[in-house]
């Protein structure tokens, strides 16, 4: 009886999916739809949680929409607003290319640094050195943040006034003199450890032959680096770059939880003022403006990364036979 | 195959049964939900109270079909609370009945619904001796909306924190004040107090290594920004223009006063934080408080081990004046139960039930509950003569606090005060971290102020 089910139901399948079939496997046609349809489930996703946002915060930042969610067509009045009508932008413009580009040379100049020294120390120190700088991506955001809390504490027993309190020097409150420079590294030590190990593992991935060369050549370990390691890792040099840069402008989870943009709003940043505006003051027309410009810069940012560092090449076909 | 066939007659009865008495049992009784914020955990009487209502609305029979109720006590902060709120209502499985302050948003929204009908039917049995300040608290004319221009009660009133300035008796006792000269210095009415004596009152302190700090204030935006701007001889509300007001020279002040705290250590250069705060305050460590209400010390018992008998070494005033020709203020901090509208699929309303139970809540019994619960003053008279509440230890101080309620002033009934509460706390923050100066402080709020809320009246 179950066989007999079964036998029906895979007839049924077969009936219906001839045509799909036959257009799949005709000639000319399979090589249209067939990629089409190995895109068809990343591009659905991508449609419905990438670009389908996009077009509805598009719309909104066209309204006033508020807390009570209703809405009114407003046009342009948000992005001008945004512009030239809230006296606060421009601290937060400049808050948020100073955050971006320092933590950048961190995130990136700092993982290329921490990779070269662990791939050039022995293997069991390197690792556990590496170990120790993943930590800041496997501890939970509020972990992670409550331990800096408690280093910056602005309290005599903060850790760090503690320590100052050891040679008698009064306690000093960090996050409230220098929120900026504090979150700039907090925030970069997480992307820092996932360059250390794209880095590391370029670095492990180079012909040895390269360096030994070099190294019969006389180079010493610092030049090997300078003109053998660096210029080999160009591309994920460059991808970490671009990927980074995205990262920070759109960042806003940790300067949340250490400083929450302040104090008055010397830590803001363009991400966490639409979150602010968003959700704190309930002006979702306002907020979903900013994030479209957000959007923008970002886009543009990341065009003109593709451009200077020539991607493009990176999605070419090998050259290499396989 | 005869099993087969029972069973086949067995579903088949199931289905008449579900389909004939479904839809009838679902009728049989009216489902109200409340949804009640603390957002601390001492005013869960808000929940329970409206648990207890409801039974004696069935009892009474007022209604066809019993009223079965299912309430939620949140502990959350009010802006989570409210964007729960407000998407549940866009998904309509918001509740019938929500405490929240922001009337005038929510009515313009058209998100709750007129009660006037019944506080005018009911006032001579139920609301007449409910205080009229309360009831001034939730009068609005909405500019906008399904009610626009027209004069409401748009909820009944639950309860109010007058607040003001708590201090501690057994610092300024270490000091060498005696309890009278105490009593005399620092009356709760404030009459004849200044800043000036609390300042020199906190410095004392200071000097003699008993507090850590004279003065902290809330960590967070608040109603007490109204009293700082009255007590220092300004006005954020003109009441002809109905729009919100920025008196500079009362900012410029307020501001000064602030910087000369930090300057002299007084006052915490950062907000400390609400637990920081509460523990500092209750081990005696800070000297005076502008962080709270009448009610706080039922929190400070319940959480921080203050001793019952609290009035002992604590002492509680308005806010008293800083600039002379100024009053002493108490912000009301009045709260309602709101009737939704729109919140739920139409045929799930049941405002008329909802407001019947409302009125069942206001009875002087469950506010006497509530003022057991929480140490705030009830909102009408007659719970002052309850026996729940006549033999409550606390009894004295909950009648010394209730007449606070008929003169405590409220906060200006306008969507944008929550803006200018905020900005007006950040530049407060700033001054005290040293980012700002007063004047560039004042400066820099006429801008902001300017720009989030355009129709503000900004003098001198």
């Amino acid at each position: 009886m179950e066989t007999r089910w079964k036998g029906a139901a895979s007839q049924l399948l077969l009936v219906l999916a001839a045509p799909l079939r036959g257009l799949l496997l005709r000639g000319k046609t399979r090589w249209k739809l067939l990629p089409l349809l190995f895109l068809a489930p990343t591009a659905v996703f991508v449609f419905f949680f990438y670009l389908l946002p996009v077009a509805l915060t598009g719309l909104i930042s066209l309204t006033d929409m508020d807390m009570r969610l209703d809405w009114h067509f407003i046009g342009l009045a948000n992005f001008v607003k945004a512009i030239a009508g809230d006296p606060r932008v421009p601290r937060i413009i400049m808050n948020t290319v100073i955050y971006v580009v320092f933590a950048l040379i961190l995130t990136v100049g700092l993982g290329l640094a921490i990779a070269l020294i662990t791939t050039h120390i022995r293997e069991g120190a390197g690792i556990f050195f590496r170990g120790v700088w993943l930590l800041p991506n496997l501890t939970p955001p509020v972990v992670y943040i409550l331990l800096w809390q408690w280093f910056f504490d602005s309290s005599r027993y903060g850790f760090l006034n503690s320590f100052l309190g050891l040679f008698g020097l009064p306690p000093k409150a960090w996050l409230t003199h220098y929120a900026l420079p504090i979150v700039i590294p907090v925030n970069a030590f997480i992307g820092l450890s996932f360059c250390m190990i794209v880095f590391t593992s370029a670095i492990k991935s180079l012909p040895r032959s390269l360096i030994t060369a070099a190294k019969v050549d006389g180079a010493t370990t610092w030049q090997v680096c300078r003109w053998v390691i660096i210029p080999l890792l160009k591309w994920p040099i460059a991808f970490m770059t671009a990927w980074h840069l995205i990262a920070h402008i759109n960042s806003y989870v940790y300067i949340l939880l250490l400083t929450d943009g302040g104090p008055y709003y010397r830590s803001e940043v363009w991400a966490l003022y639409t979150l602010h505006r968003s959700f704190d003051f309930y002006e979702f027309g306002y907020g979903a403006a900013m994030a479209m410009l957000l959007v923008a810069v970002t886009v543009l940012l990341t065009l003109g990364i593709w451009r200077v560092f020539g991607l493009g090449r990176l999605l070419e076909p090998s050259k290499i036979e396989v | 195959m005869r099993l087969k066939r029972y069973l086949l007659l067995l579903l088949l009865a199931g289905l008449v049964l579900s389909f004939s008495f479904g839809p009838y049992a679902q009728e049989e009784v009216i489902k109200i939900k409340a949804w009640t914020i603390g957002p601390g955990p001492m005013p869960v009487t808000r929940a329970t109270n409206l648990e207890e209502a409801v039974k004696r609305l069935n009892a009474a029979g007022i209604l066809p079909q019993p009223v079965e109720l299912e309430v939620l006590f949140s502990e959350l902060k009010w802006g989570p609370f409210t964007e729960k709120f407000m998407t549940a209502c866009e998904a309509k499985e918001g509740p019938h009945i929500v405490t929240l302050k922001d009337i005038p948003g929510l009515s313009e929204a058209g998100l709750i619904r007129p009660v006037t009908d019944y506080i005018e039917k009911y006032r001579e049995t139920i609301f007449y001796d409910v205080y009229e300040s309360m009831l001034d608290a939730v009068k609005y004319t909405p500019k906008a909306g399904p009610y626009a221009g027209e004069e409401h009660y748009w909820g009944i009133p639950q309860d109010a924190t007058p607040g003001g300035v708590w201090y501690r008796k057994d610092v300024l006792r270490a000091l060498g004040y005696t309890d009278e000269e105490i009593a005399e210095m620092l009356p709760s009415t404030a009459e004849g107090v200044t800043c000036d004596l609390l300042v020199r009152l906190a410095r004392e302190a200071k000097e003699a290594g008993l507090v850590e700090w004279g003065f902290v204030h809330r960590p967070s935006p608040g109603d007490p920004v109204m009293a700082y701007m009255v007590i220092f001889g300004g006005r954020v509300y003109d009441p002809v223009e109905d729009k919100l007001v920025l008196t500079k020279s009362a900012a410029l002040k307020f501001f000064q006063w602030l910087k000369k705290l930090v300057d002299e250590g007084l006052l915490s250069p950062a907000p400390l934080s609400w637990g920081t705060l509460h523990s500092m305050f209750v081990e005696g460590k800070i000297l005076f408080t502008f962080a709270n209400h009448v009610g706080t010390p039922a929190e400070w018992i319940e959480k921080y081990g203050l001793r019952e008998d609290f009035e002992v070494d604590l002492g509680f005033m308005l806010f008293p004046p800083c600039v002379p020709g100024a009053k002493p203020i108490s912000p009301l901090g009045p709260l309602a139960y709101l009737v939704t509208q729109g919140c739920v699929r139409p045929e799930e309303e049941h405002p008329e039930a909802a407001t019947l139970l409302l009125l069942f809540a206001t009875s002087a019994d469950l506010q006497a509950r509530h003022s057991v619960q929480t140490m705030r003053p009830p909102i009408k008279e007659s719970a002052l003569y309850d026996p729940i509440l006549v033999t409550f230890p606390r009894y004295q101080y909950i009648k010394t606090i209730t007449p606070m309620v008929g003169f405590a002033m409220d906060v200006p009934k306008l969507p944008e005060w929550s803006l200018y509460k905020k900005a007006f706390f950040e530049h407060m923050k700033a001054v005290e971290a040293g980012i700002l100066t007063p004047e560039k402080a004042v400066e820099e709020l006429v801008k902001i102020l300017r720009a989030d809320i355009p129709d503000i009246i900004i003098e001198e």
